[in-house]
């Protein structure tokens, strides 16, 4: 038996040829401006929200204003209610995210793992409804909110929100994917079908719930149509609706529109910073499953 | 065994009950009732009035309806030029050989997950034609200053390319998970017959990712055909209405004219105008489609 020699010498990294190199540091190249492009615009948010108003319209490009002026943050919570802003989308980012937890792992289960009649069509019907986009609701969402008294509260925003046909999906997908074994094993030490659900499938969920939970608040934490539409008065605003009249009045006031737009965007970006694995994975599984 | 079976049912219809409810009352209902109004005239003053298929032949009479059309069908054509970036960028990224790539995708898709209306109130900012960073960056580089939200001319290609910027990077994360489910047999089986990059892509990459593409191509349009945030907060649909969008005219039909019936006219013809845009691009995409 012959032993046939490598025909090619793996090299080490270092070695590769310099054209290889070039090629790969051309397309790091592109890659950072195209990254300066989404980071330089949220910096010099950052910067602007900092500077005195004078600064703002200078003719000089400075990376950093002269003096950093906190008090623009103050004076943005005190031009407009920006506190009552953000405990409204809290209250309705809290309680959608809570509501879409129960029903989609519920309905996500019995998807998965339940036998009942209809099955199969009730899913579908529920994917059907994915095909029908919100801002076409808009209108006769209204309606309903009106004939329900329910215009200008909270629950406007929330009932419509404590559903969510890809966050059932989301939780079908898994509970398909996960072992009966354990099931099983409940079944057989007799426990009844809530027991398994609470104390076997929930538990183990509990990556992708998370996910969910993700979704669902950053999803609620950036709606504007709804609460544009069913939200007038100033006191019951959330942010992004408070935002957009904070822009439209007081746009020459741009250091403390700013520190606004800074504040507003921050839950969701510290959110992806700790999360972004899980967000980036629900995502791309959205793309992989079609 | 037959009482464990109907308990079972029994606990799968209760457990999908609250989602269906929601649904049923906050979904499907409000798009029966769209249906309904838009055969009637009605202000929320009166009662609604039957008027058969009036509101549907204002609609296709209007001018301005075809006005905001147009406008938002320009818009439209930010999603090929966002595809392209995307495909360009994800098949940059999923190169083996690049450090730094989960890096680079995390950074792209920042702005995906972050408030619309937050970002559109920076843009402001930065598009502002006197004191902007975006002119005074042109400037350094000798070019005049844009009127990028004031003009006519410019109003919308602004809208559309910060809808490019903050949307890019959703359709490149799909576009990557698509990339690299394509096993990599299928390259090296090729390069052995001696097949260039080019080919490589194009009969590759290209037919084995259509499922990928046409998914990020259906829900782009679907997006940028009822595009509303961006242009409220950009151009308020101005100056004119040079920028204003179709959703953004439903909008002021309901509750600035308070004409409900024809907002909901409007709205069913927007959702049949994406319904078909999507059959087609699915349809076009089962022709296409190669199976691995």
């Amino acid at each position: 038996v012959t032993r046939v020699a490598p025909t090619t010498p793996t090299a080490p990294q270092t070695a590769r040829p310099w054209r290889i190199q070039l090629v790969l540091a051309l397309k790091h190249l592109l890659l950072l401006i195209i990254g300066a492009g989404i980071v330089v615009p949220l910096l010099w948010m950052l910067r602007t929200s900092l500077a005195e108003p004078g600064d703002v319209f200078s003719d000089r490009l400075e990376i950093l204003p002269r003096t950093f002026v906190w008090r623009n943050y103050a004076d943005a919570f005190a031009t407009v209610p920006f506190g009552a802003f953000l405990w409204n989308s809290a209250k309705v980012a809290a309680l959608s995210v809570l509501g879409q937890v129960v029903t989609c792992t519920l309905a996500g289960y019995a998807f998965a793992r339940l036998h009942f009649p209809a099955r199969h069509l009730l899913f579908y019907f529920v994917l059907a409804t994915l095909m029908i986009p919100a801002q076409v609701l808009l209108v006769p969402l209204y309606i309903v909110m009106r004939n329900l008294h329910l215009v200008n509260t909270h629950w406007a925003l929330i009932l419509p929100a404590l559903a969510s046909p890809f966050g059932v999906f989301l939780m079908r997908q898994f509970f398909v994917g996960l072992p009966r074994e354990l099931e099983e094993a409940a079944t057989v030490d007799g426990a009844s079908i809530p027991q398994i659900f609470w104390f076997v499938a929930f538990p183990v969920a509990r990556p992708t719930i998370a996910t969910l939970a993700i979704l669902a608040f950053i999803g609620s934490w950036g709606n504007l149509a709804a609460p544009l539409v069913l939200i007038n008065d100033t006191q019951q605003a959330t942010v992004p609706l408070g935002l957009l009249q904070f822009s439209s009045t007081y746009a020459t006031n741009w250091p403390s529109l700013m520190a606004a737009t800074t504040v507003s965007l921050l839950p969701s970006f510290v959110l992806y910073l700790l999360a972004q694995r899980y967000i980036l994975s629900a995502y791309s599984m959205a793309g992989v499953q079609k | 065994v037959r009482q464990q079976r109907r308990q079972e049912a029994a606990w799968g219809w209760l457990f999908v009950l609250p989602t269906l409810l929601i649904l049923c009352a906050f979904t499907v209902l409000p798009a029966v009732i769209a249906g309904y109004y838009s055969f009637t005239r009605f202000d929320f003053l009166s009662p609604p009035l039957f008027t058969g298929w009036s509101n549907y032949a204002r609609a296709l009479s209007d001018p301005v309806l075809g006005q905001v059309t147009g406008n938002t069908l320009l818009m439209c054509l930010g999603v090929p030029v966002g595809m392209a970036l995307a495909l360009g960028l994800a098949t940059l990224l999923t190169d083996r050989q690049l450090r730094f790539a989960a890096v680079y995708r995390a950074l792209f898709f920042l702005p995906v997950i972050l408030p619309l209306v937050a970002l559109g109130t920076v843009w402001v900012r930065l598009l502002n034609t006197d004191s902007g960073l975006v002119n005074a960056g042109l400037g350094v580089l000798g070019v005049p200053a844009v009127p990028w939200l004031t003009s006519y001319g410019w109003s919308k290609v602004a809208v559309t390319l910060v809808g490019i910027w903050s949307g890019f990077g959703g359709s490149l994360v799909v576009l990557m998970g698509g990339l690299s489910a394509i096993s990599m047999s299928y390259y090296e089986a090729a390069r052995l017959d001696g097949a260039g990059s080019w080919t490589l892509f194009s009969r590759i990459t290209l037919p084995l990712l259509t499922p990928s593409l046409t998914l990020v191509s259906i829900t782009s349009f679907i997006g940028a055909l009822q595009i509303f945030d961006l242009v409220l907060v950009l151009t308020n649909g101005g100056p004119g209405l040079s920028s204003t969008s179709i959703a953004q005219f439903i909008y002021g039909q309901a509750f600035k004219s308070f004409d409900m019936g024809y907002a909901a006219t409007l709205s069913v013809l927007l959702f049949l105008l994406m319904f078909a845009l999507s059959a087609g691009q699915f349809w076009l995409s089962e022709r296409l489609r190669v199976d691995a």
